[in-house]
């Protein structure tokens, strides 16, 4: 046959093939004179019909003949029929034979697959697999090996069918499809925390079973993350078994780069894209998989069709997961998870607010000179360091200069990010200067550390620096969003540096020292996202640490101070596990140390202010180990301290602040003991003394939750005395301090923890009985108490769904949950619909009396 | 002991290739068979009893021996997989005639095509017969022949059947789209099972 007559066969075979079976004969007769070219054509229709699977199993080639059948038996497992068949194994719909009803699929390795290097990656995921136990994930059920060698494993075997087509048939609202997604969020950051990263997330590996249930399958691209990273980037990135189709890849996979956790978040972006819409993010019919991978690594999402009417909220949250570079992406599934949850409940979401150019673009449009002026300082002043780096390494003969000037420069770096931080903090739009001048500092500083190989000393100033910054993202939490992964991100580089230089010099204690401070900087944003584990965990690591540079260096003051704060950090990780008897532990060992090291030397101020706060902590740590005359005992001391301060240092900031606080607990403990008119004097200079200071400070955000908290330790006792009006007064204004932080920043706990209690009280202030010269009828008054406990209660069952809730408030929920009941019984019962208060009853007497 | 390419040579020749340069593939694809071929050697002569062999295993595992993962893109391991799957069908075939002219006439050993379980059912459902033992060595002849009229198909073949690749990876190698790979293989297919067929007795 020519190639000319080929090319026409050809054409007319698949223009035939594209008609239906019947219609076939038919196109020919009237599209084909040529009767020669239609036998052709014909035949080679009826041998593609007849070819069956005919070269479409991967040659074997086999020493004997290899029969390819299903085998009879697996280990004990009899098997019923192939059900799958992967690059690497088969899966067997088997049972175990004593059991015939119990059906479970099995996994075996194929033979002819059976080389070293498979069979290791088989047995990686049966590993993996063994460690996880998630309602949302394949169960692990069994293992072992055939007759003949084969290594296998047991699954549940999950009859359902893929997400996308349950979704698809059942015809499942955008409500039911986001339930479906976040439980398959759940099973993914199940395996996050358990150090597992999927890698090849997809609707072909989430099986939903006719219950509804979504089941992740498919471990067998995943990998273990190393907590190290020096042995995790020794360890590779090879993914090349399989190779992946680009469409639900991140661009990281498809390059080869890096893989990480944000890999899962950006699949499940993929994933949730399609459910919304019922198609990918890329446009991909008409490319090529070698364009859509180009595609997926550079070009931006499209816009879900209008038709498919995803609201803006969920377009953002799509589009952030989907973002090309992982570190701007959700910072976890589970940020990616309270997003949409967050969106189910008409909050705002993070997505949009993250989007930097965005804000940046706005923001630029609106302060262009001063911002500007601003970033340009901050350029010259790192492009300056960088330079100053380079000088000191090329030009020899004027090593000395440039030293000289690189530690100029170091100062300035290291102040003039504060400097300026505070500077903007008051005008409008602050939050996207900072995040700006952040960008870019961060920018400088990722350059200048890939050049810092070898030189220990610009290490060190590159530590700090990224600690610095870490600071100022810190600094807005609260105010900012989103911000503290990215200070978490900062202080983690700072630690990973510090790390590296104690592993170069071991004697170098100083180094030591700079590590346990970035540990105890990261257990502190532990402890403000509610992760109790690693917030103790790395207190712990940095008193250890501590307590042996104090052994080795008593006389030195530094150190021992050192140690006294990771005592601290580590008995306020301990109040969060409700571990009471460690904290006092600690907080008494914190005492011992601050004595001993406030005088009156220089420096004393500063060392006996520390000492004010030692003697408060003291006092907690009593208070709720039972001992209230202990407590109260503690906070007069640090009363009596502040007196003696504050008549020292008139306006010290610091002093004011420590006065808030002290104020506030010796007026609850005189509360505890029954002294309620004294309480409330005290309560009310804490109030007064923190409004002062929030007034000259609003970006202070210590500030702003100190006084939080004074609001609602006075507007509980104003409300248990029966002050009910006068207590929805102070605690509204806690509430204005807390509701919009806490939208803005649903990550920080301990906001969402003042904040329930702020409602706590709203609902007892609204109570009947708080409020005797109410007239009306009570029922409404338990119907606001009901309304209030009730997002109390909505507040504390967030934190536990994020399991976020420290153990030391578990017992709350179950007492706003009471309350919730109380008022319920209150508003059933006609008899005590008009509250329990006998004082009540003759202040509104005209009614009758049940 | 082990003399093997290393990874980062073999990966250079790919970047190069993908830059243009003919005579890294020239270079490249020897190395590529060599490392294969010993592969292939070692598995078949291990002691077993029974000495199975994947191709897609091998070409699997020489990718992740010889092509450093770190610097490789996308795009090379496509054309790696090019070049493998023509070496391993080399490779197969060579074997096959080696033994055919050493066993001369004994029990040859056939090569299976393909692992069907059972017969396969035609589009009606009615059972037909697969050319299932055809040797290896009347497929290469086959392709040789279709190799004449449609070069592209047989690439097609060599890359599913000989390097066990999916229709999208495939694509992903010849860079068209797999709606076009989809295509070209049934027709291969179809020609070939016509072609086998007629040619048994």
């Amino acid at each position: 046959m020519s190639t000319e007559r080929w090319r026409e066969t050809r054409s007319l075979f698949d223009a035939a093939r594209e008609r239906r079976p019947e219609d076939r004969d038919r196109f020919l007769r009237e599209g084909c004179e040529d009767e020669g070219l239609r036998k052709d054509v014909s035949d080679l229709l009826t041998a593609s019909e007849e070819a069956g699977d005919f070269l479409e199993e991967p040659i074997v080639e086999s020493a004997e003949l290899f029969p390819g059948v299903a085998p009879r038996r697996i280990g004990p497992y009899a098997v019923v029929r192939r059900i799958g068949l992967g690059g690497m194994g088969a899966v067997y719909l088997a049972h175990r034979s004593e059991t015939p009803l119990s059906d479970v699929a099995v996994k075996v390795i194929k033979r002819g697959m059976d080389t070293e290097l498979f069979v290791d990656r088989f047995r990686h995921e049966r590993e993996i697999l063994a460690g996880l136990d998630h309602p949302n994930i394949a169960r692990l059920v069994d293992g072992g090996a055939t007759d003949d060698g084969l290594p296998f494993f047991v699954m549940e075997y999950i009859e359902g069918e893929p997400i996308h087509r349950f979704c698809e048939r059942n015809e499942l609202t955008r409500e039911a499809r986001l339930d479906l997604f976040l439980e398959v969020c759940a099973a993914v950051a199940y395996a996050h925390r358990h150090l597992v990263v999927h890698r090849d997330v997809k609707p072909g590996n989430i099986l939903v079973t006719r219950d509804g249930v979504p089941k992740l399958l498919d471990f067998g691209l995943a990998k273990v993350l190393d907590p190290d990273p020096a042995a995790e980037a020794a360890s590779g990135t090879a993914t090349g078994l399989r190779m992946l189709t680009p469409d639900y890849a991140s661009p990281e996979q498809v390059r080869g780069e890096r893989i990480t956790t944000s890999t899962d978040v950006y699949s499940l972006g993929v994933l949730l894209y399609e459910l919304l819409t019922g198609r990918r993010p890329y446009r991909t019919s008409h490319h090529t998989p070698e364009e859509l991978a180009r595609v997926v690594c550079e070009a931006e999402p499209e816009r879900p069709p209008s038709g498919a009417h995803v609201p803006a909220d969920l377009v953002n949250v799509l589009f952030m997961a989907l973002r090309k570079e992982p570190s701007r992406r959700y910072a976890s599934v589970d940020q990616l998870a309270e997003d949409v949850r967050r969106y189910r409940k008409g909050l705002p979401v993070i997505a949009r607010k993250g989007t930097f150019s965005y804000r940046a673009a706005k923001f630029l449009k609106r302060h262009r000179a001063g911002v500007a002026a601003a970033s340009l300082v901050v350029l010259a002043v790192l492009a300056g360091l960088a330079s100053t780096v380079w000088q000191a390494r090329k030009a020899q003969a004027e090593r000395a200069r440039a030293e000289r000037r690189y530690g100029e420069v170091r100062r300035l770096a290291g102040s003039l990010l504060f400097e300026l931080d505070e500077a903007i903090a008051d005008l409008p739009g602050a939050t996207h200067a900072r995040e700006l001048l952040v960008r870019r500092a961060l920018e400088y500083l990722s350059t200048l550390e890939t050049e810092s190989d070898g030189d220990l000393s610009l290490q060190r100033e590159l530590a700090v620096a990224f600690l610095r910054v870490g600071e100022v993202q810190a600094r807005g939490f609260g105010l900012d969003l989103g911000e503290i992964s990215g200070a978490l991100e900062s202080f983690h580089k700072a630690m990973v540096i510090r790390q590296r230089l104690v592993d170069a010099s071991p004697s170098d204690l100083e180094a030591q020292d700079d590590l346990a401070e970035s540990l105890l900087r990261i257990a502190r944003v532990m402890g403000q996202m509610g992760d109790a584990t690693y917030y103790i965990a790395y207190a712990r690591q940095a008193v250890t640490i501590r307590e042996v540079l104090a052994a080795a260096r008593p006389a030195n003051a530094a150190f021992r101070s050192g140690l006294a704060a990771a005592h601290e950090t580590l008995g306020n990780a301990l109040m969060s596990e409700a571990d009471l008897p460690g904290m006092l532990e600690a907080f008494r060992k914190l005492l011992v140390l601050r004595r001993e090291l406030a005088g009156d030397g220089p420096g004393a101020f500063r060392s006996r202010c520390d000492l004010v706060d030692a003697h408060w902590d003291l006092g907690l740590a009593l208070a709720l180990n039972g001992d209230g005359a202990g407590a109260l005992e503690s906070w007069r001391r640090a009363e009596a301290l502040l007196e003696e301060l504050g008549a020292a240092s008139p306006g010290s900031e610091r002093v004011r602040s420590a006065q808030m606080r002290t104020f506030t607990q010796v007026g609850g403990s005189l509360n505890a003991l029954g002294q309620r008119a004294a309480a409330l004097q005290y309560l009310r200079r804490a109030a007064a003394t923190g409004e002062t200071l929030h007034a000259t400070d609003r970006g202070n955000a210590e500030v702003r939750h100190r006084l939080a908290e004074t609001y609602l330790d006075l507007g509980t006792t104003l409300a248990a005395a029966g002050a009910g009006r006068e207590a929805v007064e102070v605690l509204e204004k806690a509430r204005e301090l807390l509701e919009r932080w806490w939208r803005a920043s649903p990550l920080n706990v301990q906001i969402a923890v003042t904040l329930a209690g702020v409602y706590e009280s709203l609902g007892q202030a609204h109570e009947p009985f708080a409020r005797p010269g109410t007239t009306g009828p009570a029922g409404a008054g338990w119907r606001a108490a009901r309304s209030w406990y009730q997002r109390s209660l909505d507040v504390w069952h967030d934190l536990e769904a994020r399991n976020r809730l420290a153990r030391l408030y578990r017992s709350r929920t179950e007492r706003v949950a009471e309350a919730v009941l109380k008022c319920d019984a209150a508003l059933a019962s006609p008899r005590s619909n008009r509250g329990p208060s006998p004082t009540e009853r003759e202040l509104t007497g005209g009614l009758p009396a049940g | 002991m082990d003399s093997g390419p290393k990874p980062g040579h073999v990966t250079q020749l790919l970047l190069a290739w993908g830059d243009g340069d003919r005579s890294a593939y020239e270079r490249l694809v020897p190395l590529v068979y060599e490392e294969l071929h010993d592969m292939a050697q070692r598995y078949l002569r291990r002691e077993r009893t029974d000495h199975t062999l994947q191709p897609t295993a091998l070409v699997n595992e020489a990718y992740l021996r010889l092509v450093d993962q770190s610097s490789a893109r996308w795009s090379n391991r496509a054309q790696f997989f090019g070049v493998a799957a023509q070496a391993m069908r080399r490779i197969l075939v060579d074997h096959a005639r080696g033994r055919s002219a050493r066993k001369r006439g004994g029990d040859a050993v056939k090569v299976v095509l393909g692992e069907a379980e059972g017969d396969a059912l035609a589009s009606d459902g009615s059972a037909v017969t697969v050319p299932r033992d055809v040797e290896l060595i009347d497929l290469d002849d086959a392709l040789r022949a279709l190799a004449a009229l449609d070069p592209t198909l047989v690439r097609v073949v060599e890359l599913r059947y000989f390097a066990g690749l999916t229709v999208e990876e495939a694509a992903a190698v010849l860079d068209v789209s797999p709606a076009t790979v989809k295509r070209d293989w049934v027709t291969a297919r179809a020609w070939l099972f016509q072609r086998l067929r007629g040619a048994r007795p």
